[in-house]
């Protein structure tokens, strides 16, 4: 097993952290990146294999294999935004996001799903899209064999199996998961890092790759603004970051390039564009954020169940993403059984919720991740920025989503009850341990719809920079370029037009391949 | 005084006048530096009732390595949300705020552990965001410190793979 990075950095690769400068320093490049996530790190190593001169940024640390702790009081607070602690303004939902080299791929649960056909269809009718399943095949196909995404051929855990069996029992449409992973343990620990460098992240394929090509990689930076004038981008200003990833600003790296890519995820890049007050004719600049808000229910079953051990996800239902009435959507998925990310989303205090947490590996949960953003009343949520330039999600909750997390619910106790689960408690502040479907469909009627008694979290941030083919629907294009500053791309999931109905991190490589495809040709004439 | 202090104050004076006490006198937010020490010192035995280890020696401790992780965590925050947190343990620090947010003259220390418990869930159940907020908050940095730390598994019959450990 080898830290890939490290080794060849001590091999002559470009590497900088940049808290460890002493005095302001500049650079130049044909194309500087700022984010090394699925997007970043994607467009990274095309440009590079191309021959142009690439510089990649990331705000986070540089860990690899090696480097990581199978532990969550390691992990969220090295490898995650805000140590995993990230809120919406209102502090109503949690947001699970990736902050390290390898952006979320290094932390995220390895699901790999190509962009559902009705979503395509959707941003061709509402955005001009000219995406179709057909035209992106090709860069689904590319990625797919890049990190070997495929099936995942053992058994499900018990967590994922549980899922499935509910599924059957019911007669509801699931689906075996595609993972990018190769020679995996079935250890379960993809959200704390691969250990095993198993899980093909941008941290063991992409951004090796670019380096080897000759990228630099700067990490510990925070882009914090482009200077523009007559619709081009002049140069980029970052800081360092400190020990707990916020900017320090008493030195500063600025970047010269001919082209400039923001690929900081979807609350960083709308940031770093807001910051930089860059045109907005659209008015869509850091509005229309999607989160996937995602519901719990938490279920106990009388064998262990020990959902930390496994591949995370292996299983999911789409048997409501796509209601023909209408209402909100969902998709059903679990997340992997860790104890510091149970106990904070379980419910109750002191000896109610130490009862809970000791029936630990008895416990099973499904998720229902809400599709938002295909309805007049789920428009998403707002990036604003505080006083020294931080962002933060505003996102109000609709009645309509609200909703969908009724629905949600109801349909997670019944999966589980059907699943042979002795007793369901949806993860809301004013639920119980219910031991029959009966009892759980009535009591889950009556739970106040309301924001900090459902516990809701996200792991899927989209939005924000849309893309669209009318400059007035969008603030990219078609290619994911500027509309208005011509020597600008944004190529992450904030260019996503809505919400996918599916995990993400498939659709950025293929929209960002074939975005980099139409860069390449443009940069070299 | 910023927006949160000033909204945080609003809320103290606020809930103050609801429980009698009309007269605000002028408090400075310039609270004790380790404010946050006794707030958690106070709430960490109610919240992890039924968690902590039976033995007093290894409950000691156990508290006051909870303490001192949510502490190191804080820097990871958004300066705003570090702010924040800092204004309500240095309100629950101070004689009238306390009394507003709690409805007791009593330290919090000095409340028997039930009533430090009431308190979190009168917040709970408040219809102010912010005390919910509070609830939630103070709620997730604590149980993520107490289940972050391996020596609190053995209950939970779990352990970790140990690469790189």
């Amino acid at each position: 097993m080898k830290n890939l990075i490290a080794d060849g950095v001590s091999a002559g690769w470009s590497y900088l952290d940049a808290s460890t400068l002493t005095a302001d320093k500049h650079f130049e490049a044909d194309v500087v990146i700022v984010g090394s996530g699925a997007g970043g790190a994607m467009a990274a190593e095309q440009l590079s294999l191309a021959g142009f001169k690439v510089i990649l940024l990331e705000m986070g640390a540089l860990y690899e294999g090696k480097d990581f702790k199978q532990q969550e009081r390691w992990a969220y607070p090295a490898l995650y935004q805000d140590g995993a602690g990230r809120k919406t303004l209102d502090q109503s939902i949690g947001i699970l996001q990736g902050r390290t080299v390898g952006g979320s791929t290094t932390v995220n649960w390895t699901t790999s799903i190509r962009t559902p056909e009705n979503t395509l269809d959707y941003w061709r009718a509402e955005f001009g899209s000219d995406f179709t399943s057909e035209n992106l095949a090709s860069y689904f196909q590319q990625a797919e064999q890049r990190l070997n995404i495929h099936p995942w051929p053992l058994p499900p855990n018990s967590n994922n199996n549980k899922l499935r069996q509910g599924c059957e029992a019911l007669g509801w449409q699931y689906t075996v998961i595609n993972r990018n992973v190769s020679g995996c343990a079935n250890l379960g620990y993809c959200g704390m890092g691969c250990p095993i460098n198993a899980k093909q992240s941008m941290l063991v394929s992409s951004i090796p790759a670019a380096m080897q090509a000759g990228a630099m990689l700067i990490s510990r930076v925070s882009a914090r603004e482009l200077k523009w004038q007559h619709g081009q981008v002049q140069s980029l200003v970052a800081v360092p970051v400190d020990r707990y990833f916020q900017a320090d600003f008493k030195i500063k790296l600025s970047f010269k390039a001919k082209h400039y890519i923001v690929a900081a995820g979807a609350i960083g890049s709308p940031a770093l564009l807001l910051r930089s007050k860059v045109p907005d004719p659209s008015g869509r600049l850091g509005k229309h954020t999607y989160l996937h808000p995602s519901v719990i229910s938490g279920a106990l079953f009388e064998e262990t169940i020990a959902g930390h051990s496994g591949a995370p996800q292996s299983i999911y239902s789409d048997q409501f993403v796509w209601p023909s009435n209408g209402k909100a959507g969902f998709k059903l998925e679990v997340p992997p059984l860790h104890p510091v990310l149970m106990a904070t989303k379980l419910t109750g205090l002191a000896q109610s919720h130490a009862a809970l947490m000791q029936q630990f590996n008895q416990l099973q949960v499904v998720i229902a991740l809400l599709r938002d953003g295909f309805h007049p009343d789920s428009q998403g949520g707002t990036v604003l920025l505080s006083d020294n330039g931080e962002p933060v999600v505003d996102y109000p909750i609709s009645d309509y989503l609200w909703q969908g997390v009724q629905t949600a619910y109801l349909a997670m106790a019944e999966l589980q009850f059907a699943a042979g689960a002795k007793s369901v408690l949806p993860i809301h502040q004013d639920a119980e341990l219910y031991r029959s479907w009966q009892h759980a469909r009535q009591a889950i009627q009556a739970l106040p719809l309301q924001r900090y008694r459902a516990t809701l979290a996200s792991a899927h941030v989209m939005g924000g920079c849309n893309m669209s083919a009318d400059p007035a629907k969008g603030v990219v294009n078609l290619s994911g370029r500027h509309h208005q500053l011509e020597n600008l791309s944004v190529f992450d999931g904030s260019v996503l037009p809505t919400s996918l109905g599916a995990n993400p991190q498939l659709t950025i490589y293929a929209l960002v391949s074939a975005f980099t495809d139409r860069l390449r040709t443009l940069l070299s004439t | 005084m910023n927006r949160r202090q000033f909204i945080f104050r609003s809320l103290a004076l606020t809930l103050a006048a609801s429980t009698g006490y009309a007269v605000y006198q002028h408090q400075s937010l310039q609270g004790s530096d380790n404010a946050a020490v006794l707030v958690l010192d106070a709430l960490l035995p109610a919240v992890l009732m039924g968690a902590l280890p039976a033995d007093m020696a290894a409950q000691q401790l156990s508290l006051a390595q909870t303490r001192d992780d949510v502490l190191q965590f804080l820097a990871y925050l958004p300066h705003s949300q570090q702010q924040q947190l800092q204004q309500l343990f240095e309100l629950l620090q101070q004689d009238l705020a306390r009394l507003a947010l709690t409805g007791q003259w009593l330290q919090l220390a000095d409340l028997p552990l039930p009533a430090r418990l009431d308190l979190l869930f009168s917040w709970r159940d408040s219809y102010f965001s912010l005390l919910q907020q509070a609830f939630s908050g103070l709620r997730e940095l604590i149980y993520a410190a107490f289940y972050g730390q391996p020596q609190h598994w053995l209950s939970l019959q779990y352990s970790a793979p140990e690469f790189n450990l």
